[in-house]
């Protein structure tokens, strides 16, 4: 069946937001998704996220959500959030024409990279990653991800004194 | 004397360059940086990217820098791009106060992550981190960060369908 691909707007927040959550099941995380329908509109209008959505038969059938991050050495890039096609549509080359669409903005404005994290068991991703010549950056340089949760943020900003800013 | 830090504005990317090149090279990639000054300077202006500049007294001696991210699951947050002390002034506790400055800010907004990336040889860096809490997101979640340079961008563009 032949597939569209048009740019997400307000208007796709709702069946977006359920599909972060199909997402999330997929990657074995399904309490992960906390924020509301309202909250991921208000993203996309004040252009927080910007995405594009695939339609079949005037039903979004997969999306991608991105937005801008930067780099101290090679500038402004796209940091590639979500990237989902429900299972009935997959094998179809959505997905690939989803990545497409980031990767064509990304050309438009001279953009250096698109990054993008996946989870070490999806093997069908990594491939595809891989394929298109992406790069695993702890493999290439021994570069690792962090994170400090809400509660570690406060202890942290707790313990210590203010220096006047 | 006492430590100064102060928001970046454009008229800071000179020197903010300067340090992003050291801490470059502590990284053992100095070719990394490829931005301009002038470039740098424009980001700022437009809020691509956000700073903090450490002085003892007049003196320059650490920044971050850092940009807003946007998560699926739980909305913005900062993403650190760098933090960097220069040599001289280390020990003092100048870079946990940049990162205090950092969280304080993601305290406020009510932001639920802060993130940030490190060398893995680095272990100082990371003994730091899990001493205040912080995951690795591989080993706690195995998540990896793939990156596509602009080759692959180029070559996957090439195809897109016209909208």
């Amino acid at each position: 069946m032949s597939f569209t691909i048009i740019p997400a707007t307000t208007d796709h927040a709702a069946v977006i937001n359920s599909m972060t959550h199909e997402l999330a099941e997929f990657e074995k995380l399904p309490k992960g998704p906390e924020l509301s329908e309202n909250e991921l509109r208000e993203a996309i209008a004040e252009k927080n996220l910007f995405g594009f959505v695939a339609l079949i038969e005037e039903q979004v059938v997969g999306f991608v959500m991105c937005y801008y991050g930067f780099s101290t050495w090679q500038g402004k890039f796209i940091f590639m959030e979500d990237l989902y096609v429900r299972l009935a549509h997959r094998k179809g080359g959505i997905g690939k024409a989803l990545w497409k669409e980031v990767a064509k903005v990304a050309f438009e404005q001279n953009l250096r990279r698109i990054q993008w994290t996946v989870l070490d068991w999806n093997t069908n991703a990594i491939n595809f990653y891989k394929s298109i010549g992406a790069t695993d950056m702890h493999d290439r340089d021994g570069w690792l991800d962090f994170r400090l949760f809400r509660p570690a943020i406060a202890k942290f900003v707790g313990g210590n004194s203010d220096n006047g800013v | 004397m006492a430590l100064r830090i102060v928001y970046a504005t454009a008229e800071h990317a000179s020197l903010l360059m300067d340090m992003i090149k050291e801490l470059a090279e502590f990284e053992k990639i100095p070719h990394g940086p490829t931005i301009t000054i002038d470039r740098l300077a424009d980001d700022l202006s437009k809020e691509h990217v956000f700073g903090l500049v450490a002085y003892e007294g007049e003196t320059p001696v650490g920044m971050s820098l850092y940009y807003l991210a946007y998560s699926t699951w739980e909305g913005q947050f900062i993403h650190m791009e760098d933090l960097y002390v220069r040599p001289d002034f280390r020990k003092k506790g100048y870079g946990k106060a940049l990162w205090s400055e950092i969280a304080k800010l993601s305290k406020e907004k009510g932001m639920t992550r802060l993130e940030w990336s490190v060398l893995n040889w680095n272990t100082n860096a990371i003994d730091f981190y899990k001493q205040m809490g912080a995951k690795d997101l591989h080993a706690t979640g195995g998540w990896l960060n793939f990156r596509l340079g602009r080759d692959g961008i180029v070559r996957l563009a090439a195809n897109a369908q016209n909208t």
